[in-house]
């Protein structure tokens, strides 16, 4: 048992991992072919992997609707959606050219849905800018008169008052705002590499679901 | 009578209903300095930088004039350096023609649009010029030929390394049927091919499978002859029955000295070299008509006995001749004589055989390049170039990478490259290069005479490499780094109470967990959209083990909407085996560790409503989040829950600062598991990374500090 679920995994993941690295630096189609096969895998798995979701998601809100748990109406709509959007798609097929229905559901209910959200950002990112601008400390002041110039600087307006602000803009977003993106990007590398390695060798294997 | 009201304490107390309107002032007043110091620095910072170049607005477009294309020399193919085979790449240098008002103004273009202030009314001036230009003037553009590959051997030999027995079949039936239709006239490129598939399967040993198509697709083509030993036999005399046109005597020669070529390298009946000295006792033979053919025998024969004595023949040949000579026809072969035998001292070393089109069949072969030595040969009479790839001489300013087939030169370079890709390891690809404007046509010249006669053709072969040498300063560090933290590890191990920065929104979790006990409200935990291969995810399923253990703890319900299915089956691992431990799997609902969708907003849309319906007491946020994390942020702020997030994307991160009560940064996200668990292996493994941090640290430093004394080490190594 515990070779099956912990040892296999963690020797897999070494042999993968040790491909995959390997690659980085070795062009060579010896190396290079493993490597692709083992993408391929990936997608392969991630495929099959879908069922498991469609699967989950019956489940939780199947069980829901049976229960009338608060809320079920919802699980309701999503049973109903996934089983028609699945019938129409099986049935008619989904070629875009041909208008097919799944088509249809995705451009006309899916992608203004998406959108409809994708347009909220604007809205809360107004909210968090509110939240990050209230003058509270100089930290705050300086955050906030940053914010302005790199907002009257992206637009007409920055121009027309003057050529230095959005060559300012420029400069705060190219120079300090880099600087400190670069710093979180170096952190974070050194970071990733090490967690790498920590799953190569065994030592962090809680995605296993068996830390201990 | 109202006291007045103090600084200090307006500063402390927050604002309150019936204040009056001199404390209002005082607190307004104390908002606005900061701002007021923030807005100052910046006017002083506009004020400085007035002092500053102001940008060159007056852009003059040089207008040389165009009279005549002027071709480029200079031009080589070699095999793409640190790459995985299957390409060659082609390199000359910029014409002269280019330096015209057309190149030049896209260059001060491009230059000027990196440059800040500059308007858009000068850009499109600018642009309008270059219009006018092209109406004046018509695009240079380059065209590059190729004499198209036999599909059918391509499909062969890399169906042979594909180990694909249909893949071979189709190929040799379709090169076999090329062969005939030709009448037997195939490239020598064909050749090579063919003899190196022989060498291939003699030497790597094919599968079982392939060998058997190999033997049925050989005994078709041979009606009688099979086993390895024999194929090149085979090979020999189909070069020599297929190749030699009886008319022509110097076509003869070139067949029978080719054929020699398996022969001398694998061995074999010596048919082909009877065949050749017998070719060469004919009467009337003269030195001009077998010089070639004997250069390309002792190149198939290298360093044999057999070039010996075919070297000697040579000489003999060019004796008998000499009386029939003027003097200067003597010296003239004299000298020639000398030049054949300097440059075939060291032929055979990595040489390969490659084919040139000429205009009368049989009638060039020559040999040239110190180091690699190449055998050039015209066999076919009517080699057709076909066009690969046409594109404008300033394409690079516009396209960088144009597709898969080609990369562009870089942007100001003084060479363009042009990368030819999915060809066959192995096989040599020729090429031409054309400069041509309107009506106008000048070739490219080739780099050296290895070229071509006509000196304006090149070759190159494809090979995979082991190592990607631009990457040998990444191995460095990778190494380095590797030893950094196993080291650190170790040292772990003997101090398991080293010093390890404390994280606040880690420090917290503790906190934010009894406030939701104290609520009686479930815990909502989100790893966002990355999938299991990545590592942000594979580093908040490490959090979510400890997390799951602190809710099943404190009989806490914890739910975990996913959003991969893979994440999904993980993370129900990883939260059931949490209960376990914490001895509460009857409490484990596998529904609660659910898969939502895979669609960003849609994901994005039901988490919201989750949380909205749910009013959670605490919500973690750890993982990948791209542009919808401030909606699910947003909305955990809005609902009251208390938030901790963080994400490795750069971009988010302000938005979960704002949003959210403790922010993982970057980094931390990854030091989290280590952090909680207080294992020693993991906090050591922190450790080495704080320092590998702190030495990237100290070297940036070095190198600004030693470039400013022109000392690039630092630089050059990380570059």
């Amino acid at each position: 048992m515990d070779i099956v679920k912990i040892k296999l995994p963690v020797f897999l993941c070494f042999l993968t991992g040790t491909i995959v690295a390997f690659a980085t630096f070795v062009p060579h189609p010896a190396i290079a072919e493993p490597f692709d096969m083992i993408n391929n895998w990936a997608i392969i798995i991630s495929s099959f992997a879908l069922v498991l979701g469609v699967v989950s998601l019956l489940k939780r809100h199947v069980g829901a609707v049976r229960r009338q748990q608060p809320g079920w109406a919802y699980s309701a709509v999503t049973v109903l959606s996934l089983l028609a959007t699945a019938y129409l798609g099986i049935v008619w097929g989904m070629d875009p050219k041909e208008r097919d229905p799944v088509i249809w559901i995705y451009d006309y209910l899916n992608k203004p849905l998406s959108s409809t959200m994708f347009s909220l950002t604007a809205f809360f990112i107004a909210s968090a800018a509110y939240k990050a601008f209230r003058v509270r400390t100089f930290g705050a002041s300086v955050l906030l008169v940053s914010g302005i110039i790199v907002i009257i600087g992206q637009i007409p307006l920055g121009g027309m008052i003057s050529p230095r602000i959005p060559e300012v803009k420029d400069w705060l977003l190219i120079n300090p705002n880099m600087a400190a993106q670069r710093g979180i990007l170096l952190g974070l590398g050194l970071s990733m590499f090490t967690t790498s390695l920590k799953v190569l060798l065994g030592i962090e294997r809680s995605y296993l679901g068996k830390g201990k | 009578m109202t006291e007045k009201p103090r600084l200090r304490d307006i500063r402390r107390r927050p604002a309150a209903i019936g204040e009056s309107a001199s404390a209002s002032v005082l607190r307004a007043w104390r908002r606005l300095r900061g701002f007021g110091t923030s807005l100052g620095i910046f006017l002083a910072m506009v004020a400085l930088s007035t002092g500053c170049r102001p940008p060159d607005k007056s852009i003059e477009p040089p207008r040389t004039a165009m009279t005549s294309l002027e071709a480029p020399a200079g031009l080589e193919a070699f095999d793409t350096p640190n790459d995985r085979g299957q390409s060659v790449t082609l390199a000359w240098p910029v014409s002269p023609t280019e330096n015209t008002p057309d190149f030049m103004i896209r260059n001060e273009i491009r230059r000027r649009q990196l440059e800040p202030g500059l308007s858009d009314e000068e850009k499109q001036r600018i642009r309008d010029e270059v219009e006018s230009l092209y109406r004046q003037e018509p695009r240079i553009e380059y065209r590059i030929y190729w004499p198209r590959p036999y599909e059918g051997l391509m499909s062969l030999v890399a169906g042979f390394h594909a180990n694909d027995a249909s893949k071979v079949e189709a190929g040799w039936g379709k090169f076999i049927e090329h062969w005939r239709q030709s009448g037997g006239r195939v490239r020598l490129d064909g050749i090579v091919g063919l003899v190196r598939l022989g060498y291939d399967i003699r030497e790597a040993g094919a599968p079982r499978q392939l060998r058997d198509a190999l033997e049925s697709w050989e005994q078709s083509l041979a009606g009688k002859k099979t086993g390895l030993a024999s194929r090149i036999e085979l090979l020999s005399s189909l070069i020599r029955e297929n190749l030699e046109p009886a008319e022509d005597l110097t076509g003869r020669l070139h067949a029978c000295a080719l054929a020699l070529l398996p022969l001398a390298r694998w061995g074999g009946d010596e048919s082909g070299l009877r065949d050749f000295l017998a070719q060469l006792e004919r009467p009337n033979l003269t030195f001009s008509q077998c010089e070639y053919s004997l250069e390309a025998a002792i190149a198939c024969m290298g360093s044999s006995e057999l070039a010996a004595e075919a070297r000697k023949l040579m000489e003999a040949l060019a004796a008998e001749n000499r009386a029939a000579l003027t003097e200067a026809e003597q010296n003239n072969i004299a000298a020639r004589l000398e030049a054949l035998e300097d440059r075939t001292a060291n032929l055979w070393k990595d040489a390969d055989v490659q084919i040139e089109k000429t205009g009368s069949a049989f009638s060039d072969l020559f040999v040239s390049g110190a180091n690699s030595t190449r055998l050039f040969a015209s066999i076919e009479k009517n080699i057709s170039w076909d066009l690969l790839e046409k594109f404008p001489s300033s394409l690079n300013f516009e396209k960088k990478e144009a597709d898969n087939t080609c990369d562009f030169r870089e942007s100001g370079g003084e060479r363009h490259f042009f990368k030819v890709r999915d060809l066959v390891d192995g096989l040599p690809y020729r090429f031409r290069v054309d400069l041509a404007m309107g009506d106008q046509v000048v070739p490219v010249g080739a780099a050296d005479v290895g070229g071509g006669k006509d000196g304006r053709t090149v070759t190159a072969v494809s090979r995979p490499d082991w190592f990607d040498q631009t990457k040998l300063n990444l191995l460095v560090i990778v190494c380095g780094f590797t030893g950094l933290i196993l080291l650190s590890i170790h040292r772990a191990r003997k101090d398991p109470g080293m010093f390890i920065r404390e994280i606040d929104g880690l420090n917290a979790i503790g906190e934010a967990i009894s406030k939701a006990v104290e609520l009686d409200r479930p815990v909502y935990y989100i790893m966002g959209l990355g999938a299991i291969m990545e590592l942000p995810t594979i580093a908040s399923l490490a959090i979510l083990e400890k997390i799951a253990a602190l809710t099943a703890g404190n009989d806490l319900k914890l739910l975990v909407p996913c959003y991969d299915p893979v994440v999904m089956a993980a993370a129900q691992d990883v939260v059931r085996d949490a209960y376990d431990r914490e001895g509460k799997l009857d409490q484990f609902k596998s529904e609660d560790v659910f898969f939502v969708t895979s669609d960003r907003f849609s994901y994005a849309a039901s988490v919201d409503g989750m949380l909205v319906r749910d009013r959670p007491g605490l919500t973690f946020l750890l993982g990948t989040f791209q542009a919808e994390s401030l909606l699910i942020a947003e909305v955990g702020s809005s609902i009251g829950a208390v938030q901790i997030s963080g994400t490795d994307q750069p971009a988010q991160i302000p938005f979960f600062i704002t949003t959210s009560d403790y922010t993982l940064i970057g980094e931390e996200l990854y030091a989290a598991s280590a952090y909680l668990s207080r294992n020693a292996l993991m906090l050591g493994s922190l450790r080495g990374q704080d320092v590998g941090k702190a030495l990237l640290l100290l070297a940036i430093v070095s190198g600004v500090i030693l470039n400013a004394f022109d000392i690039d080490i630092i630089w050059s190594f990380f570059s």
